[in-house]
């Protein structure tokens, strides 16, 4: 081979076109490539001039608003961006704090969609409403390449929106591939549970929804339409107490059918996500028929405390079913507030389906030291062999265990239980070969759990410190503050 | 005039190095396909390839005798596709092994694939130099390909302004 290799650089030995048409194979999606156009043009200034013109390396967009003062010059920038990208197909993200949007024109949306509306395959929204309404007022885009929509609001953004219902039925017709489909809360004022049904639903595999209020229920036979679902998500915060006070939860309303607003899911046989956060009225349908058999994740968290011995029957049937074979992640939040109720039968589930490799069970009372005792410390394939993760996650603040009996117990319990010592923590984590190099003291259980996360199963009792692991780790979490149950992303947007 | 599927045809390297290939396999080139096309009647002689030297042409010879027989993508098809399709790197096992090279050993095989246009060699090349930038910051990519930084620090600050508002992930 020649020396030239030793001394010349890549730009010097292949033809621009060849280094372009490489670029075009460089994700500019994938999260290991950074900000792709940033990157390749810091190299040197042959890289940049072979990286402007390459097309395909600009079809990425995230504008973020908060890292930086508006100014003409930065929407010139963002423009120009855009126009690099030429006629391809592009993912369009734009996240705009409500403290420095207003200093963008309510004009942006439409002026920087509306000309690239027809080549999106992802639009993200993380705006501030106003920014909708104006959006939406004006343009009735259509979106043919459009395979991702998400929509998520600022956590202290309360501006009144426009509903939806006055959207252009043209305005998402046109999206034919739409397959993965992300709203946040708000989602009931804007009022897209219509008739009007303004996505195509049919078309859907991903389906996550937040905030499905009261009315947005009665419209819920849309799913009926989402026959390719494999990922879904529902939250339904019909959980406050004034609510089921005022008789208005949607825990005791009927549906308008009068069946299971789940029916249409638990009878598709491809879905493979499932993460239902509901009353316990709602839910109880929902585990009389289940029937999944490709489920691999799913997730029930149900709020308040009303009902629960139905829940009970509810649940003893649904563990009665077969097995879900390829069941991998279950995770079940708040199952029982007052005694036992509905802790057997999870039990009998668990025991029923050994493919679970990480299991979750958090706010679900008095039960989870007995849990440990009884099932998980038992030695490796007698019970859940193939079990990597345990998070047992308890809160005993007051409001939440609110009509239990023993609370004081259960605070006394938590916070002067020697968790360094625990027999049960120690049992669990030597039946499943961990060997952490513990030390002393608190210093012993955190060594504990540090080891349990990198090499075995992860057992945590504490509420805060699970918190703040999750954080770290970049994971979404629920935090309960003064009796109101609060989803957060860790960037601070409702998700 | 189709010529049967098992003459033979001469090529001859820089390096004087001379090959006897199937013409079906050849024909994975492009330029040696147009090349045959254009010749009426049989010659003896071998087709010169000045840019392309013997063990390069080995390399290049084994990849087109596995993928002999393979149907190729016709220029229209290729062309109309070729901006808006979704791009992969992900690169077959064969081929894989096959490209696990040195870089200067590939280097060549994108030349010698671009010069003889076999469109599918040239993606295997690059998208392994594409997984090769993959993860990599701006100083590591110039060190991995031998790659002085010319920008002044006015001209470096200059590019991460204009961007600024550009959220990595």
């Amino acid at each position: 081979m020649s020396s030239i290799y030793l001394t010349k650089a890549i730009h010097e030995i292949l033809p621009f076109e060849v280094i372009s048409h490489t670029f075009t194979y460089i994700d500019p999606n994938d999260p290991e490539n950074g900000l792709l156009p940033m990157k390749l043009s810091l190299v040197c200034s042959t890289w940049r001039d072979i990286a402007l013109a390459t097309a395909r390396v600009w079809t990425r967009v995230h504008v973020q608003i908060p890292k930086s003062t508006v100014t003409k010059e930065l929407l010139e920038s963002i423009k120009k961006w855009i126009v690099r990208s030429r006629r391809l197909p592009c993912r369009l993200y734009l996240e705009f704090s409500l403290r420095r949007s207003n200093e963008l024109p309510l004009t942006f949306l439409s002026d920087f969609i509306g000309p690239i509306a027809s080549r999106l395959e992802a639009l993200s929204l993380r705006v501030p409403a106003r920014f909708l309404n104006g959006f939406f007022e004006i343009n009735p885009f259509e979106f043919p390449l459009l395979e991702s929509f998400t929509l998520k609001f600022p956590t202290d953004d309360n501006s009144p929106l426009i509903p939806l219902t006055s959207l252009p039925p043209t305005a998402f017709s046109a999206s034919v591939s739409l397959q993965r489909l992300d709203l946040s809360t708000g989602t009931s004022r804007l009022g897209l549970f219509t008739p009007q049904t303004v996505f195509p639903w049919h078309t859907l595999t991903y389906l996550k929804i937040n905030d499905l209020s009261i009315s947005a229920y009665d419209a819920l036979d849309v799913f009926c339409l989402s026959t390719n679902l494999v990922h879904c998500e529902l939250t339904m915060p019909g959980w406050r107490t004034e609510d089921f006070a005022n008789g208005v939860g949607i825990n005791i309303r009927p549906s308008p059918s009068g069946s299971s607003p789940y029916q249409p899911l638990c009878i598709h046989p491809d879905l493979q996500v499932l993460r239902l956060d509901v009353s316990c009225g709602v839910i109880e349908p929902f585990f009389s028929r289940l029937s999944l058999p490709k489920l691999q994740d799913l997730r029930i968290t149900m709020r308040s405390g009303f009902g629960w011995e139905d829940l009970d029957i509810a649940l003893r049937d649904f563990c009665s079913r077969r097995p879900i074979q390829g069941l991998k992640r279950f995770e079940v939040y708040g199952i029982s507030l007052k005694g036992n109720s509905g802790t057997e039968p999870i039990f009998q589930f668990l025991s029923r389906n050994p493919a679970i490799e990480t299991l979750r069970l958090e706010h679900c009372g008095v039960f989870n030291h007995d849990f440990m005792t009884k099932f998980i410390a038992k030695p490796r394939n007698k019970f859940l062999p193939k079990l990597k993760h345990i998070y047992v996650v308890d809160t005993y603040q007051g409001d939440y265990y609110h009509g239990m009996e023993r609370e004081q117990e259960f605070v006394d319990r938590y916070e002067r239980h020697d968790w360094t010592n625990d027999q049960t923590i120690l049992s669990v984590l030597q039946s499943r070969s961990v060997k952490p190099g513990a030390r002393s003291g608190r210093t012993r259980t955190a060594a504990l759990e540090r080891a349990a996360f990198s090499h075995g199963p992860t057992y945590s009792t504490n509420f805060q410190s699970e918190s703040k692991k999750l954080q770290r780790s970049g994971l979404r979490l629920s935090i309960l503050e003064n009796s109101q149950q609060v989803e957060e992303g860790t960037d601070g947007w409702l998700i | 005039m189709a010529a049967p599927a098992t003459q033979q045809i001469k090529i001859r390297c820089n390096d004087e190095k001379e090959f006897t290939v199937d013409r079906d396999v050849l024909e994975r080139s492009v330029l040696i396909k147009n090349m045959l096309e254009d010749v009426t009647e049989q010659q003896d002689a071998p087709i010169p390839l000045p840019n392309v030297s013997g063990p390069v042409m080995a390399k290049v010879l084994e990849y087109c005798t596995h993928h002999r027989g393979e149907p190729l993508p016709s220029a229209d098809t290729e062309q109309s596709q070729d901006e808006t399709r979704k791009r992969t790197t992900d690169i077959s096992e064969w081929d894989q092994k096959f490209i696990t090279v040195d870089q200067e050993m590939l280097f060549e095989i994108i030349l010698a694939a671009n010069y003889l246009d076999i469109k599918s060699l040239l993606d295997v090349g690059c998208k392994t130099v594409a997984n090769m930038i993959k993860g990599k910051t701006p100083e590591e990519i110039r060190k991995l390909f031998n790659i002085v930084n010319d920008f002044t620090p006015e001209e470096e600050a200059q590019i991460k302004k204009e961007n600024e508002w550009a959220e990595d992930r």
